[in-house]
């Protein structure tokens, strides 16, 4: 066994400020693989990411999980990277899968990432072989599809895609010393492994910010004219129609858009409309600033309306001073350098490791709408008479639920993703929710709220461990989305009435204090509860009434 | 590139991997005498070689190249 260095101090303080914890992650591979967990430890510090490894010897695939107390399951991973060579697959197929789905079983807390079958040393390129069953490339193919299958059925599994790296193979590190790849190809890998790790963890970005001029079509519109704008589907113009049908397709994943320009509003808004080749339109963007304010000044707008906090936020701008300003007055936005060549903007937008995602809730596919109906809420409420006036006419419906198999992967996502609204941060991963939902003593609630104008699907979470006369609060949290309408304060009021028919008298919550949190302290006052002994107490003789406009069920 | 250009950049990579002082790399420095210079260590020395001089070392002499003085020797003999 041998344990990598972990990183600098200076580091650790901040990341314990920051409330993180270093994440257990062991590395089994059937190659040397040794090289990459400084690689990609490197690559996640940026991110704040701390990772303790543990790297199983070579060759100890199957010893490792069938050893009752073999090092690894002492080390008890968060995450397992479990990487394999084409032979495994090739030639020992039956027994590689049997290993995944042992790793799987063995090991149900971690996430565990797989290699798929792909193929390192080339091979003769030879059309008809491809239809050829007795054939490599035919037989990977076979391959992948079954692994795909076996993965389905495995929650805590995963594939990593490792079929582009064939042109990474260095047969000189791989006979002298079973690297199969180049230092080039274990950078590419290691850049694979961190957005998946980032996916894992929970870290992904939630808003891409875009400029227009340069970047969503070709040319300067207030120069060139909205006909002479380099966007089409052929010639020079589709590399524009392709980089925005990827960002089409992230939005479609849950990346909320804006658009942050400095250009003529009336004019870009009938370009963005008119333009015939234009995939986002008006509808696709969340939140618009097309003035001639700063940057900065307008993306912080942007994550108010948004309700957002700005380290969620991707930048993306061809002019240099405009990425440099926001870098400098909002370090917390992520400001990738775009390519200066347009050609390689879809590419470029490909290989940003901020959006993966290891599986999409509803939530994520619908996002886009949602923050398109709260555009419209907002308008509402400009013209209500009194907010309270507002909240009556939205009809808003409550709904409180004990977790099923299709929420857990919303509820784990919250869990991960919310520190507006979020009592205790306990951040858990799919297979923890569901060995809670296992559990006699403690039941997990997701709450889902609709109104009039639409609905906002899963909201919030809250985690109960059962104790006698006595219902701990692990987890109370909310969507920033929904908050101020009253959601909050009715899901309480259930909860707490859920409770007190199991029998408990008083509810007992730890409030876990940071400097986003504070919204939480606030509201459990105002929820009835009182604070004694570093604790909050709700007498459950005691629940105070719902606001009256909310109309709750409980199924 | 001269000879001395040569063993200079040679051990500055050779520190810098071994995460050691570049004063603590002598030419006749080996893995017998370097403890941080384990086999891991020297397969990621070659790489970093390959990479700042744009070079190719050949199979066996990865497996031959001991001491500081060797691995300049063979550089010099890949640069064009």
């Amino acid at each position: 066994m041998r344990l990598l260095p972990g990183p600098r101090p200076g580091l650790w303080v901040s990341c314990l400020t920051a409330m993180e914890k270093k994440i257990k992650i062991a590395l089994v591979s059937s190659f040397t693989a040794d090289l990459l967990p400084q690689l990609i430890s490197k690559k996640l510090e940026d991110f704040e990411i701390h990772l303790d490894w543990y790297i199983a010897p070579f060759d100890q695939m199957s010893s490792e999980v069938k050893l009752v107390d073999s090092p690894c399951k002492k080390f008890a991973p968060a995450i397992i990277l479990l990487l394999f060579l084409p032979e495994d697959f090739l030639n020992r197929k039956e027994s590689t899968l049997s290993l995944i789905r042992q790793y799987s079983q063995n090991f149900p807390k971690a996430t565990i990432l797989v290699t798929n079958a792909y193929l390192l040393q080339p091979q003769q390129l030879d059309f008809c072989k491809i239809n050829n069953p007795k054939s490599v490339y035919y037989q990977i193919d076979a391959i992948n599809q079954e692994l795909v299958k076996l993965i389905m059925k495995l929650d805590n599994v995963h594939l990593l895609n490792f079929s582009n790296l064939q042109s990474q193979f260095d047969p000189r590190l791989y006979y002298l010393a079973k690297i199969p790849f180049s230092r080039e190809g274990l950078e590419k890998i290691a850049s694979l492994l961190t957005a998946s790790i980032q996916a894992v963890l929970g870290k992904r970005k939630k808003c891409l910010v875009l400029d227009l001029d340069n970047v969503l079509w070709g040319g300067i519109l207030a120069e060139d004219g909205a006909e002479h704008l380099k966007l089409n589907v052929d010639g020079e113009g589709k590399a524009f129609y392709d980089f925005q049908n990827l960002i089409l397709e992230l939005y479609h994943s849950g990346i909320i858009l804006a658009i942050c320009s400095k250009n003529d509003k009336q004019l870009a808004l009938k370009a963005i409309k008119k333009l015939p080749y234009m995939i986002l339109r008006e509808d696709k963007f969340a939140a618009i600033r097309i003035n001639w304010l700063d940057k900065a000044q307008n993306i912080k707008s942007i994550a108010q309306e948004l309700n957002l906090g700005l380290d969620s936020f991707v930048f993306l701008d061809d002019t240099s001073f405009e990425r440099s300003a926001v870098k400098k007055l909002l370090p917390e936005v992520v400001v990738p350098e775009m390519p200066k060549d347009f050609s390689f903007y879809p590419s470029f937008l490909a290989k940003l490791p901020f959006f993966d995602s290891l599986s999409l809730s509803e939530e994520d596919t619908k996002r886009g709408e949602l923050y398109l109906q709260e555009r419209k809420r907002n308008e509402l409420k400009a013209n209500a008479v009194s907010f309270e006036d507002f909240l009556r006419s939205l009809n808003i419906e409550v709904i409180v639920k004990k977790i099923d198999k299709w929420s857990f992967p919303r509820v784990a996502q919250l869990t991960q993703k919310t520190n507006q609204f979020n009592l205790s941060l306990n951040r858990y991963q799919e297979v923890e929710v569901l060995q809670m939902a296992d559990d006699k003593k403690t039941s997990v609630f997701s709450v889902s709220a609709k109104d009039d104008l639409g609905d906002a699907g899963i909201i919030g979470v809250a985690i109960i461990k059962l104790n006698n006369t006595e219902g701990f609060l692990d987890t109370f949290l909310m969507s920033c989305r929904v908050l101020g309408r009253g959601i909050e304060e009715a899901f309480m009021y259930e909860i707490a009435n859920l409770v007190k028919k199991s029998g408990a008298e008083k509810i007992k919550a730890r409030y876990n204090p940071t400097d986003k949190n504070l919204m939480v302290k606030t509201f459990l006052k105002k929820a009835g509860f009182t604070e004694l002994n570093g604790y909050f107490w709700l007498d459950l003789k005691r629940i105070p009434t719902p606001p009256s406009w909310i109309k709750i069920k409980n199924k | 590139m001269m000879t001395k250009d040569i063993s200079v950049k040679v051990k500055k990579i050779v520190a810098k991997v071994l995460e050691i002082p570049v004063d603590k790399v002598l030419d006749n420095s080996s893995q017998k005498t370097i403890q941080n210079w384990d086999s891991l260590a020297h397969l990621n020395l070659v790489m970093e070689l390959e990479k700042e001089f744009d070079i190719a070392f050949d199979t066996q002499e990865v497996f031959t190249m001991e001491t500081v003085e060797e691995i300049c020797k063979l550089v010099k003999k890949h640069l064009p």
